[in-house]
């Protein structure tokens, strides 16, 4: 009987027409489920602000993919990148709607990401880039397939049919998204704030949107630069950045989470699909917070605190998920940022006292003293 | 890094938020506390994309990340400190005390999260017992005593209330009694 009850009630609550347009924002979702994936990584790596660096750096190395066959049919225009800088954005919005600016943005060498997001913090657009030749339309034309970057699992969109062209580019349409080819050989993909149940195709205002968007978007050399809380002499020419993330700060694209490789370096792949740079720095650097922290209680590491070219840090040594050996340097408050450096393996090229002792130059919490050119 | 990453977990949800704003909704009993709980849902997916992607049964692991966040969320003092003090159910104007099913309502929505979860997970989700268990994430006897218990705090919060006066009097709006006493204690 009143199981009975208890049913129709649950019935009648679900079948109510729900209020709409639903308060949910996919975009917002996908932006909040980055932030938390880098931290969570942070703290299952070693559960210091260091270690997010490197999370932020897996969540870019679990990279989905398929292997694909080459750039698709050749439009006018000059090719796409062959290959992507980590010091600038390698793309940029030449207009956007009213109210939006950048977020947040990330740069492999053969992919970079933007997302712009709206004043209320909701309604954003996303766009990916991929370089000459790391993704081709299946002959069907019923998929774009991308190979990973780094190499490992499998990677492909459904296309859905084909779109009119963004100036003079042939494109298709994805479910959400509008595909094209924004030069010979490189493809991107613009994901707009698309509601339930619906699709970019038939939003005339929002495809309206996505095409002057995508028309004006440009991706190559001369894009906004990034800028880096530090510098790194003495590694020009033998390390180079990868797998790199950056955020909007007060008009600036600061460049806060990145991997420094090296000729030793080796991608090490642990279970569940997640991967590590061995002999490779993990380095994070951001103006210090108030609480920003170290987490020198870390159960799974041994730490010490040193001091390096007058700044207090701790040493940390461990392992981290896989069993992988770990070693982190760490400032929570270093002349007024918070950074750090991590490495995995059990012989790092380097190490990470020497790094920052010999390789490692903060530049403080002022964006104005940034630098454009951290290996120069 | 990459747009498919975002694609496919985009085309997942999309085609699923319907449904999980009704669940949340019959959980939280009001729409606009289910978009926030399908908005932190959402969150947690994409964290754990990888694993939805590879489950057997992807829906249920979605769902299974909703509920176990409307436990999460029901259990803080803040979503307790709401729902005393601000609109706990989408609820008309009438009499509650002379409408059955609003104290029913009202009744269900005083259960603890555990317990109203697990009464959404059978009677509105019509999983057995041993499904439940897989959601909750707890052993078969637990859903059937938190079954158990759920059906005969309603049973009770439907009765006549102890202090509710002389046989026959108005037991008092429904909203009183029901929240009154300590509203949740998981």
């Amino acid at each position: 009987m009143i199981e009975q009850q208890i049913r129709d009630l649950f019935a009648e609550t679900a079948g109510r027409e729900p209020p709409a347009p639903a308060q949910v924002d996919l975009h917002l979702a996908r932006r909040q489920g980055r932030t938390r994936l880098r931290w969570r990584r942070a703290i299952v790596a070693g559960g210091s602000l260091l270690a997010a660096a490197a999370v932020a750096a897996l969540f870019i190395a679990v990279v989905p993919g398929r292997t694909g066959a080459g750039p698709g049919p050749a439009n006018p225009g000059p090719p796409a990148p062959s290959r992507f800088s980590p010091l600038i954005t390698n793309l940029s919005f030449g207009w956007l709607p009213p109210g939006m600016s950048i977020d947040q943005g990330g740069v492999v060498p053969t992919e970079a990401f933007q997302d712009v997001r709206s004043s209320s913090g909701s309604g954003g657009w996303g766009v990916y880039v991929f370089s000459r030749g790391r993704c081709h339309v299946t002959r069907s034309a019923r998929r774009l397939a991308c190979p990973p970057d780094p190499p490992g699992g499998t990677n492909s969109l459904v296309l859905t049919g084909a779109a009119p062209s963004v100036a003079g580019h042939r494109a298709f349409w994805s479910a959400r998204e509008l595909v094209w080819e924004y030069a010979p050989g490189g493809w991107a993909q613009l994901m707009g704030p698309v509601g339930e149940g619906q699709t970019l195709r038939n939003l005339p205002a929002l495809r309206a949107t996505a095409y002057k968007i995508a028309a004006n978007l440009h991706v190559g050399p001369d894009t906004p630069h990034l800028i880096f809380a530090e510098r790194f002499p003495g590694l020009k020419g033998h390390w180079r950045f990868t797998e790199l993330h950056y955020f909007a700060d007060r008009g600036t694209l600061k460049a806060t989470q990145f991997i420094l490789l090296s000729e030793a370096s080796r991608l090490l792949r642990l279970a569940g699909g997640s991967a590590l740079w061995t002999n490779a720095a993990y380095v994070i650097g951001d103006r210090a917070l108030h609480n920003s922290t170290c987490s020198p209680g870390d159960p799974n590491t041994q730490s010490t605190r040193v001091i390096i070219n007058g700044y207090h840090l701790w040493v940390k040594r461990g392992t981290t998920v896989g069993s992988v050996a770990k070693q982190e340097i760490c400032g929570a408050h270093a002349g007024g940022l918070s950074f750090g450096i991590q490495e995995f393996g059990p012989h790092p090229a380097v190490g990470v006292t020497r790094f920052f002792r010999d390789h490692v130059r903060l530049l403080g919490g002022n964006l104005a003293h940034w630098t454009q050119d951290p290996l120069g | 890094m990459s747009g498919s990453r975002d694609t496919e977990y985009t085309e997942y949800v999309a085609a699923r938020l319907s449904s999980l704003r009704r669940l949340a909704a019959v959980l939280c009993g009001d729409w606009q506390r289910a978009d926030d709980l399908v908005q932190s849902t959402l969150a947690k997916l994409y964290v754990h994309w990888g694993r939805v992607r590879a489950a057997d049964h992807a829906d249920a692991y979605a769902r299974s990340v909703l509920v176990h966040e409307f436990i999460h969320e029901r259990r803080s003092g803040w979503a307790r400190r709401v729902s005393l003090s601000g609109q706990v159910i989408d609820r008309p104007a009438a009499a509650v005390d002379q409408d059955a099913v609003l104290d029913l309502r009202a009744a269900v929505a005083a259960l603890p999260a555990r317990q109203r979860a697990t009464l959404v997970l059978r009677f509105y989700c019509d999983l057995n017992v041993d499904q439940s268990a897989a959601v909750l994430g707890c052993s078969p006897g637990t859903v059937k005593s938190q079954t158990a218990r759920a059906l005969d705090s309603v049973r009770r919060a439907l009765g006549p209330a102890p202090d509710a006066g002389p046989a026959g009097a108005p037991a008092g709006p429904a909203e009183h009694r029901v929240y009154r006493g300590s509203p949740s204690h998981d």
